[in-house]
């Protein structure tokens, strides 16, 4: 039976589009879910085996990134769905707002123990703030299988992702991360082309390098990189992709799978179990 | 010399309405809500800087401002003294902040003579029926625990004004 996915567009959420397009093309059936159609019907959403939360700015970022959204009464719903183990995954905004909706990382109950600060990086000793739209390294430090998304990524791989914000700083309390990485609760850390965890290729300055977490369970995943927009070969950055250079002129090898069609497919897979 | 600037828009403030929606919905009864930026200077200047430099803060077709240093006071204060409690919040590494340090060093060419820029946010807050202790616990409330609906407290940091 095909899964179903619901994909939440927020008023301000604009990635949600590709977000479809990236689960469609693993054979998933997603579909757009306003925010405001759950007061219409709450058994409709109930009904999804998954969930996905795009990037954008939702509610234009007021009072701070992902706040409005989360306190959408649509995000108890996704709370009740997530203590079932249906499967949450937020980018970008997605990812703020399931952090201020404390979805993640869920280790102490619902509180509010990671904040999404403005950006901060150290690249060169030069603090670089504000927005940033660039094309990044993560590696995989989590176990294969960790989280519904990790299913098919090995220990230590390392990858291309592009990445597009303003406050995607992960920010929390040594305790925290320390019972994080106790548990395995870190995906995926900002790193080098060669899978050096270091300051330099941190482009926000993220706490631990950390790019995408997950709660306790593993089935609601929260990430600032953005996967859906390294779905397909042609979405790759051909400096960063030595494939896609090769595959110039091509049409339709250029349609083929980017580097992160698996994180869709891991997805697909746990939906499926 | 330390130079305290308030700037507030002089149409009505989409983030305010929003908030004020939100906490409705949340179930708080909240009248008003407005919205204005405290912004703290410390330089080492002569009293000509604010009139050379408020522009970099003050747009005057769409900011109401205040501004007071070394005993002189320039705009109108009023603007900025509204509902029963003000909830200010500061957030780490303020990217506003910074880059107005970074304008003043910089491209006004102060160089190191300008110290620090703080930047709060102040939420002017309403409530109906509700007496000054009443009105401090609920601010507590909204500002940090159960809600943190003002100050995420892993970056933000709050004070609270009658």
């Amino acid at each position: 039976m095909q899964r179903r996915v619901a994909v939440i567009q927020f008023g301000g959420t604009n990635r949600e589009y590709e977000l479809v397009g990236a689960l469609k093309s693993v054979g998933l059936s997603a579909e757009m879910y306003r925010w405001n159609e759950e007061k219409k019907d709450k058994a409709r959403l109930r009904q999804y085996d998954g969930f996905g939360l795009a990037g954008g700015f939702s509610y234009q970022d007021r009072g701070r990134a992902g706040l409005i959204a989360s306190k959408d009464r649509l995000m108890d719903t996704l709370r009740e769905e997530s203590e079932k183990g249906r499967i949450i995954f937020g980018i970008c905004n997605g990812c703020q707002i399931l952090v201020e909706a404390r979805l993640v990382p869920n280790i102490y109950g619902y509180s509010l123990d990671i904040g999404m600060a403005p950006n901060a990086g150290k690249i060169d000793g030069e603090l670089r703030t504000g927005f940033i739209s660039d094309w990044v390294y993560v590696v995989h430090t989590s176990r294969k299988g960790r989280s519904a998304a990790t299913k098919l990524f090995e220990k230590g791989e390392i990858l291309p992702i592009p990445i597009a914000h303003a406050e995607g700083r992960f920010k929390m309390p040594d305790s925290v991360l320390q019972d994080m990485i106790k548990n395995d609760q870190i995906l995926w850390r900002y790193c080098t082309k060669y899978g050096e965890i270091v300051e330099s290729a941190n482009p926000n300055g993220s706490t631990y390098n950390a790019a995408v977490v997950c709660n306790n369970k593993g089935n609601v995943i929260a990430g600032m990189p953005h996967q859906e927009a390294a779905n397909y070969l042609y979405q790759m950055s051909d400096y960063v992709w030595r494939e896609k250079l090769e595959a110039w002129g091509d049409a339709e090898r250029m349609k083929g799978p980017g580097a992160w069609r698996r994180f869709f497919e891991s997805l697909k897979l746990s939906m499926e179990e | 010399m330390l130079i305290e600037l308030y700037r507030t828009l002089k149409t009505y403030d989409p983030e305010a309405v929003t908030a004020k929606t939100t906490l409705r919905n949340m179930g708080y009864e909240v009248w008003g809500l407005e919205r204005a930026e405290r912004f703290l200077i410390e330089a080492d200047v002569d009293a000509t800087f604010l009139s050379d430099t408020k522009d970099v803060l003050i747009n005057p077709n769409k900011h109401y401002h205040f501004a007071r240093s070394n005993g002189k006071v320039d705009g109108d204060e009023k603007k900025f003294r509204k509902g029963d409690v003000t909830i200010y919040v500061e957030t780490e590494g303020d990217p506003e902040a910074s880059t107005a340090l970074n304008v003043l060093r910089h491209r006004y060419q102060y160089g190191n003579k300008v110290l620090s820029v703080k930047r709060e946010v102040a939420w002017m807050l309403t409530f109906s029926n509700l007496g000054k202790e009443e009105a401090l616990g609920l601010a507590e409330q909204l500002a940090g625990k159960p809600t943190y609906f003002f100050a995420n407290p892993n970056f933000q940091s709050y004070r609270i004004e009658v």
